[in-house]
């Protein structure tokens, strides 16, 4: 007979539970924290063995459900896995379908409930609930164990590793991909639900030492938390004297339920633990884990801090400049150095050391004329966990401030944080004086701005405008500038955030070098002392480099690891899920981890093959090490990175049989990339991780890789943008009986390259009289189709001095195809003659259209025709003009013809055309009449001006 | 005695302003094979329409800045193109005719009617350009 305990459930409207109550704290998932400083472990928790739950920082009790047979007889050494089971998608018509499903629950459940409200009240937990759910007749089967690996990513992942096993050499079977990208075809698409046991059915990513995200058959994830096998027993204890409920319903369950809690709630004032203390056998240890380790260990003194002296040293430093200020009295020492600094002998001058002073300039040294510091500010900014924080807090103590810590990315407000800095920073003595809760309220305060680099910009920019001595006063008629009377410490994680960029420039930044980690392990194996915790200083050493010498994580890692009494192993540690550090790692350590071997290889050996190796490098290891690697980081850069230096590592291959299947590999993920990022195909976003695994399993050597940072990609990108912008501003100009046939798509392949090569014949830089007549043929046919395309040249002056004619639209540019001979083009001068031109063909072109537009010389439009076949100018007339002053009306008829054709648009194929205009015999070209010139009197003008009186012309 | 004589306005609907000639001064002579000029037509005027009309300043963009701009016009005459510019004249000219009409006492008398005023010329005074290189191809067949 089953237990079924609920209560609380977010469904309390179901028909099968009778409500007494109902909730009063509405059940909503609890985002996830944005950083958690104290206890960022992430994924850990879930998986205590220590009974610390991430729940321990949530206030409110939340709902404790309680699902198991009747524990007592059960042996709790079997096994059983307990587990929050969160199911947020559970729909009312998957739950239906369960119902109607031919597969059984087990028999345990069958007794008259509809298997639907078994499902829900196991999946109504929530995941944020420290839930304890018993399930050993309920079909879950749990995490697979790590000697189990499940099915069908699984096989990938092995056909992976096989395929790079000397045996299997040469390459037998290609890692297994997905044959088609639908969903259907996909290996990694969860089987579906058939028999009762794989309702549930778990199934994990490739990985073995990734973060475990389970997926149930309906593709929802789940969270399982292992207990010690005892706690049912200490649970059931707990309450067997209180109860002896026999539950057979869910009403009778819901019961016992509020029952237990109500008791267990009762026993939680009793013992004046906090309400949200932690359930299970460890409630003695308690006491001992109340407070972070974190928090415990904090440094308290300018000795105990860990981070390198030479920051420390120099913010101290910065910091007694103040006191000429704020204590008004001169600092110890004028020059900040004097004491530290090396001496030489000789001229007794300091020698500033750099190294000592975390690479900070001597200016920053100096004071202003208020003898206030230079800088009004400093800058930390590191990797998250050096100790940022604490230096600062422990430095303005050392120097006799009061910290006062602002988290600029929770006060995000401008007004609360102006309001705060305002309040902190001016010279008010009595905002001293009434400090709530500080420690000595009569100290001078020191602000500290806390991970400045998440604040909005215009909070920042008000805090360059107080460091520049430029912000004003909110309060007050008057508005007087803000003294800045107080040092500011910020911190931020990275520097080189854009809303940083002023503010950079008025502080003295001072960059957190990594931790010692020998002083680091040192540090470790004290607490660990202090606790009676045994650990190998081996043992803190790998839990350091785990972490990249991340202070807090080394100590949450440590804390959530160890027992009190009992011996911390090196399996312990190397788990690979703990102690890592929460920051992603930067791209060129990705790669340079991709390209390289890892460190603890010890070469090849000849009769294994290079992947045998005997520290336990095994090639599953190391696809696991770079899967985890690159699936927190920027596939797509991380693959472009790959891509561009595969060829430039060193490496063995004669038959370019890696090269191969390099692009090969890449050309895969190319696929998977288009399935994922087009189609929409997610579930095939796992596989893009395989190919840094490829690569690396190829490619990896023992030497230091030298790569470059790709940026082809972005170049292309640039490229396309720029020629597109060419194109488009060529279709602009074009003619419109071109514009109909010219696309963008086949202008750059199928005209441009030949356009550009035709308009630029071989011209003799000479002027138009003394070209041949080929050449002006040539040249006329230029000019024509400069005109139907709509092109010119521009002069242009070059930096050195040199004019140049520049084509617009810059068709050269397009044209030109990397490794190709480009065709120089014609030279500048020749360029600049056709330029001409073409300006003056197009005057003619367009005043022949002002003409037929305007109607006014319909009869006769000839008239004006100019054209670059007309023999002489006006004043020496063609022979022929004299016969025909009055032309016939059907010269007027070709010379009307004549001239709708010369209108006509060339297109580049028109040019060579056999009857193309250019070619075509004019035919009364030179026939039409002029009646009227112009001649020019040069020079001076003999008019007489005569005034001229009314009665004269009369 | 000084005889006077009357210059009459052109009879003027309500409304309607007497026209307004405006007077081409080129540098140079008109020449034709005709005898008289009277009733041809000379070439083509083209006034620029200052850079608020883009369509006219791209039509001779490229040809010349000077014609870019309120105020300046171009005059194609054969193969010469002239660029020339607006400008008003100091004192207003009327354009005058000679007429006879009869008087009160019977006899005609001489009056002048006002045709039109002129204030404003366009002055041709840059030297022309050729529109058409004097190295043209000559006549292919």
């Amino acid at each position: 007979m089953p237990a079924v305990t609920k209560e609380d459930s977010p469904w309390d409207d179901w028909p099968d539970f009778s409500d007494e109550e109902t909730n009063d704290e509405p059940v909503v998932a609890r985002p996830v924290k944005k950083k958690n400083k104290t206890g960022a472990l992430g994924l850990d928790l879930f998986m205590t063995n220590m009974g610390i739950s991430s729940a321990a920082a949530a206030p409110p009790i939340p709902p404790r459900i309680s699902h198991s047979t009747t524990p007592v007889e059960r042996d709790p050494t079997v096994g059983l896995f307990s587990g929050d089971i969160y199911y947020p998608g559970l729909e009312e018509e998957s739950l239906e379908k369960m119902d109607k499903s031919e597969h059984s629950l087990a028999p345990a459940l069958e007794n008259g409930h509809k298997k639907s409200s078994v499902a829900r009240a196991l999946f109504s937990l929530r995941p944020t609930a420290p839930a304890d759910i018993a399930v050993p007749d309920v079909p879950v089967i749990p995490h697979r164990t790590m000697a189990n690996p499940p099915a069908i990513p699984e096989v990938f992942h092995q056909q992976l590793s096989e395929a790079f096993e000397p045996e299997s050499l040469p390459r037998a079977q290609p890692p297994q991909r997905p044959s088609g990208y639908r969903r259907e075809a996909s290996p990694a698409r969860p089987l579906p639900p058939t028999p009762v046991t794989s309702r549930l059915r778990v199934w994990r990513v490739a990985s073995k030492t990734l973060p475990q995200i389970p997926v149930l058959s309906g593709g929802t994830n789940f969270f399982l938390r292992l207990k010690p096998a005892n706690w049912r027993k200490e649970l059931v204890n707990e309450f067997a004297s209180t109860t002896a409920v026999t539950i057979t319903s869910h009403q009778s369950s819901r019961q016992f339920a509020n029952l237990l809690l109500a008791t267990r709630q009762q026993m939680e004032i009793d013992a004046e633990l906090p309400v949200d203390s932690v359930t299970g056998p460890v409630e003695s240890l308690q006491v001992e884990f109340k407070n972070m380790w974190v928090e415990k260990y904090r440094p308290e003194r300018y000795m105990d801090l860990l981070s390198d002296e030479g920051v420390n040293r120099c913010l101290l430093h910065w910091l007694k400049l103040w006191d000429a200020v704020v204590f008004k009295k001169e600092a110890a020492f004028l020059n900040p150095y004097k004491d530290y600094g090396k001496r030489k002998k000789r001229d007794d001058k300091p020698v500033y050391d750099r190294r000592k002073y975390g690479g900070v300039s001597d200016f920053c040294f100096t004071v202003d004329a208020d003898k206030r510091p230079r800088f009004k500010a400093a800058l930390l900014c590191g990797p998250p966990g050096l100790g940022k924080t604490s230096l600062a807090q422990v430095i303005a103590r050392h120097a006799g401030y009061e910290p006062m810590e602002i988290n600029a990315s929770d006060d995000r407000a401008l007004e609360v944080f102006r309001s705060r800095v305002e309040a902190t920073v001016m010279n008010g003595s009595v905002v001293n004086q009434f400090v709530e809760g500080g420690e000595r309220p009569d100290r001078p305060k020191c602000l500290i701005i806390d991970e400045i680099d998440g604040a909005p910009g215009n909070t920042v920019e008000y805090l360059v405008c107080l460091l520049k001595g430029e912000a004003k006063a909110t309060e007050g008629k008057k508005k007087k500038k803000i003294g800045l009377w107080r040092p500011i410490i910020c911190i931020c994680n990275d520097l080189y955030v854009p809303a940083l960029r002023t503010l950079r420039q008025c502080t003295m930044i001072l960059r957190f070098p990594s931790i010692n980690r020998e002083r680091l392990t040192g540090r470790l194996s004290d607490i660990c002392k202090h606790l009676a915790v045994q650990a190998d200083s081996a043992v803190l050493y790998t839990l350091c480099e785990k972490s990249d010498d991340d202070i807090r994580t080394c100590l949450n890692s440590l804390q959530f690891a160890s027992v009190p009494g009992k011996r911390l192993h090196m399996q312990d540690v190397a788990k690979a899920t703990m102690g890592c550090k929460d920051q992603r790692k930067q791209l060129l350590q990705i790669w340079e981890d991709i390209f390289r071997l890892p460190s603890g290889y010890k070469g090849s050996d000849t009769r294994t093959g290079p992947l045998h190796t005997k520290s336990g490098l095994s090639p599953s290891d190391r696809i696991g090490t770079i899967l985890e690697m690159v699936q927190l980081g920027e596939m797509e850069k991380i693959v472009n990175g790959l891509f561009e230096n595969y060829l430039l590592i060193h490496h063995k291959d004669p038959s370019l049989r890696t090269a191969h299947e390099c692009a090969d590999w890449r050309s895969y993920t190319d696929i998977m990339e288009r399935c994922v990022y087009e189609d929409q195909n997610w579930f095939l976003l796992g596989y893009l991780s395989f190919y840094p695994v490829a690569i690396h399993l190829l490619l990896a050597a023992l030497a230091t890789p030298r790569f470059t940072f790709p940026t082809a990609q972005y170049e292309t990108y640039k490229k396309t943008i720029a020629n597109q912008e060419i194109i488009k501003a060529l279709l602009k100009d074009l003619a419109p009986a071109l514009l109909r046939t010219s696309k963008s798509e086949n202008l750059p392949s199928e005209v441009i390259p030949f356009l550009t090569h035709i308009i630029q014949p071989p011209l003799k830089a000479v002027t138009t009289h003394l070209l041949s007549n080929a050449e002006r043929l040539d040249l006329k046919r230029v000019v024509h189709l400069m005109i139907s395309y709509g092109l010119s040249y521009q002069e242009e002056k070059t930096l050195t001095g040199i004019h140049t004619e520049k084509m617009e639209p810059q068709l050269d540019a397009i044209a030109s195809w990397h490794g190709v001979n480009t065709y120089p083009g014609m030279p500048t001068t020749v360029r600049a003659m056709v330029s001409k031109e073409v300006q003056q063909q197009r005057i003619n072109v367009n005043a022949r259209m002002e003409g037929t537009k305007s109607g006014g010389h319909d009869g006769e439009p000839a008239n004006m025709e100019v054209d670059i076949t007309q023999d002489a100018p006006a004043p020496a007339l063609p022979a022929g003009v004299a016969s025909k002053a009055n032309p016939s009306t059907t010269t007027r008829a070709q010379a009307n013809s004549n001239n709708t054709a010369k209108l006509q648009v060339w297109s580049v194929y028109d040019c060579y055309r056999k009857n193309s205009p250019a070619t075509a015999p004019k035919a009364g070209g030179s026939s039409k009449a002029r009646k009227i010139w112009f001649r020019y009197k040069e020079g001076y003008s003999n008019a007489v001006c005569r005034d001229i009186k009314v009665k004269d012309l009369l | 005695m000084v005889n006077i004589p009357l210059i009459r306005k052109l009879a003027l609907l309500p409304g309607e302003k007497i026209p307004e000639w405006v007077i081409l001064e080129l540098q140079g002579d008109l020449q034709t094979e005709c005898e008289i000029l009277a009733g041809q037509e000379i070439g083509t005027l083209h006034l620029a329409a200052g850079t608020s009309s883009p369509q006219k300043s791209s039509a001779y963009g490229g040809m010349d800045s000077s014609f870019r701009g309120e105020g300046k016009a171009i005059f194609l005459i054969g193969n010469y193109a002239l660029t020339g510019e607006i400008v008003s004249l100091k004192k207003p000219l009327a354009l005058l005719r000679k007429a006879k009409q009869a008087g009160p006492t019977g006899d005609f008398i001489s009056i002048l009617e006002v045709d039109a005023v002129v204030r404003k010329k366009i002055l041709f005074r840059e030297r022309p350009r050729h529109i058409i290189p004097s190295c043209a191809l000559p006549k292919t067949t």
